[in-house]
């Protein structure tokens, strides 16, 4: 049947036998003739094109909120459009917020910013501040704090210089007059508010602000020294210690020294004299040491000499570089940098060594252990070291131990006596008193006893060697070194009934 | 300047640690653990005080300090041990050493005799 054209049919027909042509082609692909160059130059012409299109369909601009830190900020996100997807509008932030409860301390600006980036240069925009909420202001008392300064201008001269020792020990001197401490006044608190707008309550800090104690006073809202002297701040109280300082040795010019502050020598304690501090003693030559006492701590830049017969005895920590031929003993800590000779040391806490370091001969009681780099020698100088207890107690079992067989033969006395018929009645009398001695020494002595393990966890480290003969007792459990050994540590073991030796 | 000491003494844990706390003194310490080479260096060369040891194999201390004394009669010598009632202590005295320091260590001493 023939009738008008139908163009859109003929145009149809024509292309579809086009593409059929075109098909067939695709058979010669691979072959070297034209009609395959024609195929591959449409294959090429296509991927190129595809180069340009969007591997995923379009897609609109997007955002997402998240509110953070006790409501005191909301943060957002933004991820742009693909090519030909929607921008983000800054209003349906603001709606969306609106729609969280966020309602104060919105910044426009930064969405308006954040949106046109994400929108204009396609690029995510991450953790922006979109609205940001006021912190509460804690309350804080009236309090005084030290001034970092404090002390620091002072300085004692030395030969060829000065030195400051603050740097060399733990000493800040002060001078009268110096302001140590200021007061911060009293801040009021303030309520926050939360981008939810709901007040937010503030805290009442507690501070324990510095309390003036000996030596210091306030004056127009600061603390201020009192006299010349030693810094001292501990549990927040602030004093000075007045110090007692001697330019050159203790000696025949200056005599025993005796002080209630802390006393600074700038020279040595010649052999002989005595010095004795309430408060804390600080050598820069040799302490030649025949009695030195100080409830505080001591320091001595050379080394204490005893001499056999030196007794030093320490409320507070030594640090000294050697102590030789004498009897120490310290609250503290004992810090000796190269060697203890042929000395007594106790201490209530531990004894540290430096790096190179000797202890030779002697006897160490330690309460929480040694460090130390070398002990004991090849040859027979005998050297003991007791840890893990409390040196004070075994010191007073000691006493005990003696007062008893003093008390036992004066007995012995007493029943020979009897025996041989004498009838004094006086010999009863003092009978009865001995025995009652003899109770008390026994209950004291098992009180003692009971007293004297304080730390089985105690132990002995050797870095370098421990030589043969060096004996260890750690809470009153014996080891005799039979052999060298190098590094190692002496500890009880865990039913705390012997002595191991472990490599360092 | 620095005071130069020598130690003689076969002992070499004692001389190691009289050299560690001397030289932290700020002393220039020579130690010999053999008499011989220790009395060869102390003839060589100066020192301002000598310690040794009495009782070491091979040769004793005072036969050192006889030695060291004969060749340089202005040398200064202390003589130690663990025996103060050795009779090597008089001989050694009687050549001339200064004075005897107890063994192990009588660093107090040596310090003295430094400062004179």
């Amino acid at each position: 049947m023939k009738g008008k054209p139908n163009y859109v049919l003929e145009d149809l027909s024509n292309s579809a036998d086009e593409l059929l042509r075109e098909i067939e082609d695709l058979d010669k692909i691979g072959a070297p003739d034209d009609g395959d160059d024609r195929v591959r130059d449409e294959i090429r012409t296509r991927e190129l094109a595809d180069l340009d299109r969007d591997i995923v369909s379009d897609v609109d601009g997007t955002f997402d909120i998240r509110i953070a830190e006790n409501d005191l900020k909301a943060l957002a996100n933004f991820y742009p459009p693909s090519r030909n997807g929607k921008d983000i509008d800054g209003e349906d932030v603001i709606q969306e917020l609106a729609s969280t409860d966020v309602v104060f301390g919105i910044d426009r600006e930064s969405i308006r910013k954040a949106v046109t980036r994400c929108n204009e240069e396609r690029v995510q925009v991450s953790d922006v501040i979109v609205a940001l909420g006021t912190p509460p202001v804690d309350e804080i008392p009236e309090h005084f704090v030290l001034r970092e300064d404090a002390g620091k201008k002072k300085t004692v001269r030395e030969e060829g210089g000065s030195i400051d020792y603050r740097e060399v020990t733990s000493y800040t001197l002060v001078e009268k007059g110096e302001v140590l401490a200021d007061v911060v006044p009293k801040r009021e608190g303030e309520f926050g508010k939360s981008v939810k707008g709901l007040f937010l309550p503030y805290a009442k800090q507690k501070i324990t602000g510095l309390k003036p104690l000996k030596n210091t006073r306030l004056k127009e809202g600061r603390i201020v020294a009192e006299c010349d002297g030693r810094l001292m701040v501990s549990n927040n109280k602030v004093w000075i210690n007045e110090v007692f300082e001697l330019s050159g040795n203790v000696d025949y010019s200056t005599g025993n020294i005796d002080f209630p502050g802390d006393i600074i020598i700038n020279g040595q304690v010649k052999d002989g004299f005595e010095v004795v501090s309430g408060g804390s003693i600080f050598c820069r030559e040799t302490l030649d040491a025949s009695m030195v006492k100080c409830e505080g701590d001591l320091s001595v830049c050379k080394g204490i000499i005893g001499r056999k017969k030196g007794k030093v005895s320490v409320g507070g920590s030594i640090a000294t570089r050697f102590i030789e031929n004498c009897h120490v003993e310290a609250g503290g800590g004992i810090s000796v940098q190269t060697g203890i000779l042929h000395s007594v040391v106790n201490t209530h806490e531990s004894l540290q060594m430096g790096d190179k370091s000797v202890i030779v001969g002697g006897k160490i009681t330690a309460l929480n252990g040694v460090a130390a780099s070398q002990v004991g020698t090849g040859v027979g100088v005998r050297t003991e070291i007791h840890c893990g207890v409390d040196y004070t107690v075994e010191q007073k079992l000691l006493w005990v131990k003696e007062k008893m067989k003093s008390v036992s033969e004066k007995r012995a006395r007493v029943d020979e006596r009897i025996k041989r018929g004498d009838k004094d009645p006086r010999l009863g009398e003092i009978k009865e008193k001995l025995e009652l001695g003899v109770h008390h020494l026994n209950r004291s002595a098992r009180d003692l006893v009971g007293r004297l393990n304080k730390n089985q966890k105690a132990d002995v480290k050797v870095r370098g060697t421990l030589y043969p003969g060096v004996y260890v007792e750690i809470c009153n459990i014996g080891f005799v070194n039979t052999r060298e050994r190098s590094g190692v540590r002496l500890h009880l073991d865990k039913n705390g009934d012997k002595i191991t030796v472990d490599q360092i | 300047m620095q005071k130069k000491i020598l130690v003689i003494d076969d002992e070499t844990m004692i001389l190691d640690a009289m050299k560690l706390i001397l030289e932290d003194m700020g002393y220039d310490v020579t130690g010999f653990s053999d008499p011989t080479a220790g009395e060869r260096e102390a003839i060589e060369k100066s020192y301002d005080l000598i310690v040794i040891d009495l009782r070491m194999p091979g040769k004793n201390g005072a036969e050192v300090t006889e030695e060291i004394l004969k060749r340089k009669p202005n040398a200064r010598i202390l003589i130690q041990t663990a025996y103060p009632t050795d009779p090597l202590v008089q001989r050694a005295i009687d050549a001339g050493a200064l004075a005897l320091l107890k063994k192990p260590f009588e660093i107090g001493k040596i310090l003295d005799f430094l400062k004179d």
